[in-house]
């Protein structure tokens, strides 16, 4: 039989402590921005639920001396959910390697966990960003959680034929729909979006963008000047690899890379209202597995959700170039 | 004896992620991140030579200056700083006017 693909030639040893979501989340923590940054919470259940609620609109509000009180209209609050999503890396490791010395095997081991938790991190950032469509799921269909551009309905700014359905209750299981034209990121789109984010109480303090549109909001600085010949050599890596930190009518805001989300989308973030969810006892931690050839198979596992707790705080700017 | 491999190399930022194992045992590793800054740096200074204060051209966002990212991530976890919360932004602004981060600035005044 032909050894399975991805299988290391050393074997393992225990030692590696089970819980693995710290380790997990303290590798590399700027390359995943959103699950880095969001908050932390809990679900308890594979179908997530919580409930938002909003104040009645400012209005004029004045009254006659004596006049009696009515009572006002009470706005139900909005229950919302997203569905958990396993998420899974395997590190399966040869029977043959039995001689090497214990540390060998458990540096062999700690080797294969850290790799494989920090692409397990990046497949979260992933699901956590992306323009999904919440999956309940079935005995053949996986569940999935709906991802942050498809829960950003109300401050986006993206080419007329682009849509996003507002979710006002339950999941959101309509995708979001790409513009048909895509248009380059301009300053003007970045603060139409920020204002009306911040007109719904929101309070953004990230921008994440992919690589392209990295480069192409350095140039709001005067960045550009840099590509004279007089100036330093900065290369592209360079550019990207940092946060840009801008002060603004509304607040601080780090124009920061993010690889894993879509290019063609750049999102304006309150953390504040984001909760990254474990279900209960699922958070990432790895697991032994039955024996059923020479090699021994352990498997880094978790189970989250995205909460979103009020997609009016945050923004997005939808349709831009990406080359 | 030290067991040192590299994990990845972004190619989108040029971090390097090192695998470091120098436990007798071998169940402690330690995970390292390197980044050439010097360009960034030069970026910086530079741009705090040129005339326009940081503004942008609308005038509606006035930068203060780049930060690579694994400095973010050495403030995160020397300092307990967080670029990222906005409730950690009167220690972030005193990072930056702090002499030794002067060059993370991109400007001359101060935040």
């Amino acid at each position: 039989m032909a050894v399975p693909s991805g299988t290391t030639t050393t074997f393992d040893l225990t030692g590696i402590r089970e819980d693995l979501s710290n380790l997990i989340f303290n590798i590399s923590p700027t390359e995943t921005p959103a699950v880095s940054n969001m908050k932390k919470g809990t679900a308890t259940s594979t179908y997530h639920e919580w409930q938002t609620d909003s104040l009645a609109a400012a209005a004029s509000n004045s009254h006659l001396d004596g006049d009696d009180s009515s009572p006002n209209t009470i706005q139900a609050t909005s229950r919302l959910g997203n569905y958990t999503q396993i998420l899974k890396k395997t590190v399966q490791v040869s029977g043959t390697s039995d001689a090497v010395n214990k540390a060998g095997r458990a540096k062999e081991l700690a080797y294969q966990m850290s790799k494989r938790s920090k692409e397990v991190k990046r497949d979260l950032e992933l699901s956590v960003t992306q323009n999904s469509a919440a999956v309940a799921g079935s005995s053949a269909t996986a569940r999935a959680m709906a991802g942050m551009e498809t829960w950003i309905a109300s401050n986006k700014d993206n080419f007329t034929d682009g849509t996003t359905p507002v979710t006002s209750s339950g999941a959101p299981t309509t995708a979001p729909t790409d513009g048909t034209t895509v248009r380059t990121l301009t300053e003007a789109q970045l603060k139409t979006v920020l204002a009306s984010a911040w007109d719904a109480g929101g309070d953004p303090s990230t921008f994440m963008v992919g690589s392209f549109n990295k480069q192409q909001a350095s140039t709001f600085s005067g960045i550009a000047t840099l590509y004279r010949d007089t100036a330093p050599k900065v290369g592209q890596t360079q550019i990207i690899g940092a946060a840009d930190v801008y002060v603004s009518d509304f607040g601080q805001l780090a124009i920061v890379p993010n690889r894993f989300m879509r290019g063609r989308t750049g999102l304006v973030v309150d953390w504040d209202y984001w909760k990254l969810c474990p279900l209960s006892g699922r958070s990432f931690k790895q697991e032994r597995l039955a024996k059923t050839g020479d090699s021994e198979k352990r498997h880094i596992l978790g189970e989250y959700t995205l909460e979103c707790c009020n997609e009016a705080a945050s923004g997005k700017i939808a349709d831009l170039a990406v080359a | 004896m030290t067991d040192k491999r590299l994990i990845d190399i972004d190619p989108l930022t040029g971090i390097q992620t090192w695998y470091v194992n120098e436990s007798t045992d071998g169940n402690e590793f330690k995970v390292h991140e390197v980044q050439d800054v010097s360009g960034i740096i030069e970026a910086n200074k530079y741009q705090a030579n040129e005339d326009h204060g940081g503004w942008s051209e609308s005038r509606d966002f006035r930068k203060v200056g780049t930060i690579p990212l694994t400095v973010i991530q050495q403030w995160k976890t020397e300092k307990g700083i967080d670029v990222f919360n906005k409730d950690h932004w009167p220690a972030v602004k005193r990072l930056l006017n702090d002499s030794d981060w002067r060059h993370l600035r991109s400007a001359h005044w101060n935040v």
